[in-house]
């Protein structure tokens, strides 16, 4: 009996790998793959199933190419098959499985959301005016929950093409009732003189303190560190790398060049690109920003300061 | 008047004017019929009659005008348009830029040797949305490749529309139902506009004409065809709600170029700055401590503003007065005003010169009209209206529409009467405004109808309640010298009515010749209904001088109503004509008591023809005011059967549209 190949989940979908963070869509998957698993008579279950896992990966890692925090949990799950004593039977061992699967999910993901909700609240004082970026759920969680509970305070939406991704945020802050101003990149410094803190959702975060995140960010981090605005990163634990890049080109995503091409009246000029030899369009989905340009990194750990991510990974690593 | 209202502090005229010469309009006519003295010493100040303008404006007066079908025929008779021409009502205002429109309409007559009479302008805009008109609400069926109207209906708020079937059985494959229109009230005409109202002596506005043409299009083969714009702005001031929605447009720069710091009047006055969040500030305005313009704002010149005010989403006009401690939120002042401390101002309208005194507060849609004064420490209820003119001085005729410029006459009669101090406070000066029409008008149409009664329409503008209103009030005024006229009316409408009988007439040219009998005798449009009730009802009894026994009655009339039954659906098309048609069967019937038995058959009859609605007999049945003898009547056990199996049929037929 074999287990057939997951679905191709949300986050192999080109367009989105913040509002589904790649642990969310990946772990149903997991989940399906264990609960369909069964062991092959004269093998062990611990060895065979990460035998299994690895087609599996090498085909997510084809659609598109794995994020920081995809990565982070199947390490986790990987661990944690080979921890398995051999003594289980099948069964207990799926169980076990599975719920380390739920709890790190639930940890990791949902409580952590919380957690940096809750801290990020404090951070937020009345008759602010905070700026964001994009679309993150952390960021939009943390928002909409500082309304609820009673801050008056107001956002201003900065957005980019090709994605326009803030035209969601936009829409979930208004339908919360918080008044927003709706700007594209091109007008933050037309917009920062007015603005008291720049609030920002990461991707992941690397080993050197650098933020990994869409494209666009270390932008904003840049211009606010000339007016003087601090900027905040929100990010789980969950999504902290071993890498270390210094700038964004030696590992990065690409996406559709296509979609670089303006629908513009009379005909857009790029049409022909692919035509002219020398001309190449490049689509980055991220970009990284350097540690000095971000001034708190607000995790479920707590609030720390850039420099000490590697420190957690160390943690990290001590206790697994 | 009406066209030279503020808005932002520009009088409407010039936001059309300047919209058609930048369009590239060459010569405009503005057609007035009320105030014109005022609207052409306006024009000639402004810089439209220059001797340098792009546009020469030609100004045509008459007191004559009723309606936009008046001014087109007059358009017709004096020839005055060769060409295709633009019809825009004097309080559009729109950034459109009509050429791309204009191109299509020409190329398609050319194609279509002039087939295609006019081009509606709409543009695209989400049911709902703040900036469309509840009252000019249309549903329309288009074919989506030629941009042809098929099918035009006002919605009136009703949820359910009906569309006939030919519209989808015909041989147009894309027909599309469109509900996310707002009407431009912009349309490019073609000169057999005007000789097509000359022909239709009864087309009274656009939307007459449109519906005329619809129905006659098989007959006349001429076409309406449109055209819908996404990305730029248009809209027509037709009521005070959209007087709000479209002063917050311009303030927030969606009728880019014509911002308000652009001043394109270049009038000296208007020179405003832009700042962050759309405040407009004037010249020498000063502003108090701690006062704060948090965003959409716009102050004119010479304007003082208190200290520690709030202010927000508001108009202020020229030499303004503001006290310390005030709060404005959506409020327009005009030019003038007055307002002292700890005022609260939501949403309102404030005129010319008027004062508001410390501690009062206006609740959303007040309206203060020129000059009142609203005295200390009151609170004015939502929607009211104060103005100086009294209501009980309605027997002047047209001094009752003047406005506060006459007030030296008005005084005279005040110090007689005195102010209610409990509507205008210990120190103010007002009446309060109620709408004489109490019957049908909700809230909202109350309002906007006191737009049609305070101020007459002008130019090429009119809408549907001014219509009615209009049509109404020279018939209320002078009722005594016209009831001979009446008797007169319906005489010839008999003979009308039997020559049609005897000679087999169609009815077509039976309600022309009802039409120039009307225009003959100068009779209103709700009369003209009861008279043809009354006088069809009668027609049996005319044939047979002995009193009839009701089937015989019956056997009659029925045949007759089957004959005429396009002569009535002509006149009744809204409900109050309903209403209007039943109250005068009913009178009949209590006029000729041996008759009640069979005004079951005869309603039945009527509503099988589809004359009468099923709603508007309910609701005639239900009228609680009638008469004893009404009431009587209405016992009849014919009728009351009939009734419940109306009743019946509706929730039926309701319940199948469900399906």
């Amino acid at each position: 009996p074999s287990v057939r190949p997951p679905p191709r989940h949300s986050s192999a979908r080109p367009g989105h790998p913040v509002p589904l963070p790649g642990g969310h869509g990946l772990s149903p998957c997991l989940f399906q793959v264990i609960r369909d698993y069964s062991t092959p008579p004269n093998e062990e279950l611990s060895r065979d199933l990460v035998a299994r896992l690895k087609p599996y990966i090498s085909f997510l890692t084809q659609c598109r190419p794995l994020s920081a925090s995809m990565g982070n949990a199947i390490k986790y799950l990987k661990k944690e098959i080979s921890a398995l004593p051999s003594t289980l039977r099948e069964e207990e061992a799926k169980g076990k499985l599975q719920g380390s699967i739920d709890g790190y999910v639930r940890e990791k993901i949902h409580l952590a959301a919380e957690a940096i909700s809750k801290y990020a609240f404090e951070k937020i004082s009345d008759r602010d005016v905070i700026l964001v970026y994009g679309c993150s759920s952390l960021v939009n969680r943390t928002l909409c929950e500082a309304h609820a509970n009673g801050r008056a305070f107001r956002v201003i939406v900065v957005d980019s093409r090709p994605r326009l991704e803030g035209r969601d945020t936009l829409r979930r802050l208004v339908r919360e009732g918080i008044r927003c101003t709706y700007v594209m990149i091109t007008a933050i410094s037309y917009v920062l003189p007015e603005v008291s803190k720049v609030l920002l959702g990461a991707h992941a975060l690397l080993a050197n303190g650098s933020v990994m995140s869409q494209v666009g960010t270390s932008q904003i981090a840049l211009v606010s560190k000339a007016y003087n605005v601090p900027v905040l990163v929100c990010c789980e634990t969950y999504k902290f790398c071993e890498r270390v890049q210094t700038d964004s080109f030696v590992s990065n995503e690409l996406d559709d060049p296509d979609d670089l091409i303006v629908p513009g009246k009379g005909g857009a000029q790029l049409h022909g690109w692919k035509e002219n030899s020398s001309l190449r369009l490049l689509n980055l989905v991220y970009d990284v920003t350097p540690p000095e340009l971000v001034d708190l990194v607000i995790t479920d750990l707590g609030m720390i300061p850039c420099t000490s991510v590697p420190v957690v990974l160390r943690v990290k690593n001590v206790e697994q | 008047p009406r066209v030279l209202l503020p808005l932002a502090n520009v009088a409407m005229i010039d936001y059309t004017l300047e919209f058609l010469t930048a369009t590239g309009v060459e010569e405009t006519f503005v057609f007035c019929c009320w105030k014109s003295a005022e609207i052409k010493e306006h024009l000639h100040k402004s810089k439209w009659c220059h001797r340098t303008s792009p546009n020469k404006v030609r100004i045509v007066t008459s007191d004559l005008y009723r309606s936009l079908g008046d001014v087109l025929r007059d358009v017709d008779a004096k020839s005055l348009v060769r060409s295709d021409f633009l019809l825009v009502s004097g309080d559009v205002v729109s950034n459109i830029n009509v050429s791309a429109a204009l191109e299509e309409h020409r190329m398609r007559r050319k194609l279509d040797k002039n087939v295609s009479v006019m081009t509606m302008i709409f543009k695209e805009s989400s049911p709902g949305h703040r900036a469309r008109c509840q009252e000019d609400d249309i549903i329309l069926a288009m074919d989506s490749t030629t941009n042809r109207v098929l099918h035009y209906q006002r919605t009136q708020e009703l949820k359910r529309f009906r569309f006939p079937m030919s519209l989808f059985q015909s041989n147009i494959e894309t027909v599309e139902v469109r509900h996310d229109l707002l009407d431009c009230h912009i349309s490019i005409c073609s000169p057999q506009v005007a000789e097509l109202f000359t022909d239709n002596f009864d087309y009274q506005t656009r939307d007459d004409f449109v519906r005329g043409l619809l129905v006659n299009e098989e007959v006349l083969g001429n076409q309406i065809h449109m055209h819908v714009t996404a990305e730029e702005y248009g809209a027509r001031v037709s009521n005070l709600l959209m007087y709000e929605a479209v002063c917050s447009d311009i303030i927030r720069r969606w009728v880019y170029p014509m911002t308000p710091e652009m001043n394109f009047t270049d009038d000296e006055t208007q020179s405003y700055t832009h700042s962050k969040h759309n405040i407009y500030r004037g010249a020498e305005v000063s502003l108090g401590h701690g006062s704060v313009l948090d965003e959409n704002v716009l102050i004119g010149q010479g304007t003082v503003i208190g200290s520690n005010c709030s202010i927000t989403n508001s108009v202020i006009g020229q030499n303004c007065k503001i006290g310390d401690e005030v709060i404005l939120d959506g409020a327009f002042l005009w030019n003038g005003v007055h307002v002292a401390d700890h005022v609260e101002i939501r949403q309102s309208i404030i005129c010319d010169e008027a004062e508001v005194k410390e501690r009062v507060t206006l609740n959303p849609h007040c309206v203060l009209t020129s000059q009142v004064v609203v005295g200390p420490n009151i609170t004015l209820l939502e929607g009211t209206v104060i103005s100086l003119h009294s209501p009980d001085e309605e027997e002047e005729d047209d001094d009752e529409f003047s406005d506060d410029s006459g007030v030296n006459k008005e005084e005279n009669k005040v110090k007689l009467k005195g102010y209610n101090k409990a509507e205008v406070g210990s120190e103010g000066r007002g009446y309060l405004w109620k709408a004489e029409d109490e019957n049908e008008a909700e809230e909202e149409e109350q309002r906007q109808s006191l737009w049609g009664l305070t101020l007459n329409p002008e130019e090429e503008s009119e809408t549907e309640s001014d219509l009615s209103l209009g049509s109404e009030q020279p018939d209320s005024r002078t009722a005594s010298p016209l009831l001979d006229d009446i008797k007169v009316f319906q005489n010839e409408v008999l003979g009308t009515l039997q020559r049609g009988e005897e000679e087999n007439i169609s009815c077509d040219n039976l309600v022309l010749e009802i039409n120039s009998l009307k225009y003959a005798y100068n009779i209103g449009l709700k009369e003209v209904m009861q008279v043809l009730s009354k006088v069809v009802m009668e027609f049996p009894l005319q044939q047979l001088d002995t009193e009839l026994d009701p089937q015989h009655y019956c056997v009659l009339l029925i045949p007759l109503l089957k004959n005429w039954s396009p002569v009535f659906k002509n006149y009744i098309k809204r409900a109050s004509d309903h209403l209007d048609a039943l109250s005068a069967i009913e009178e009949f019937f209590l006029e000729h008591d041996g008759l009640h038995t069979s005004i079951a058959k005869v309603l039945m009859t009527f509503y099988q023809l589809e004359i009468l609605a099923e709603e508007m007999i309910l609701f005639w049945f239900s009228q609680r005011d009638a008469s004893d003898k009404g009431r009587q009547l209405r016992k009849n056990q014919q009728l009351q059967k009939f009734i419940q199996w109306l009743k019946e049929a509706e929730e039926e037929s309701s319940e199948g549209d469900q399906d």
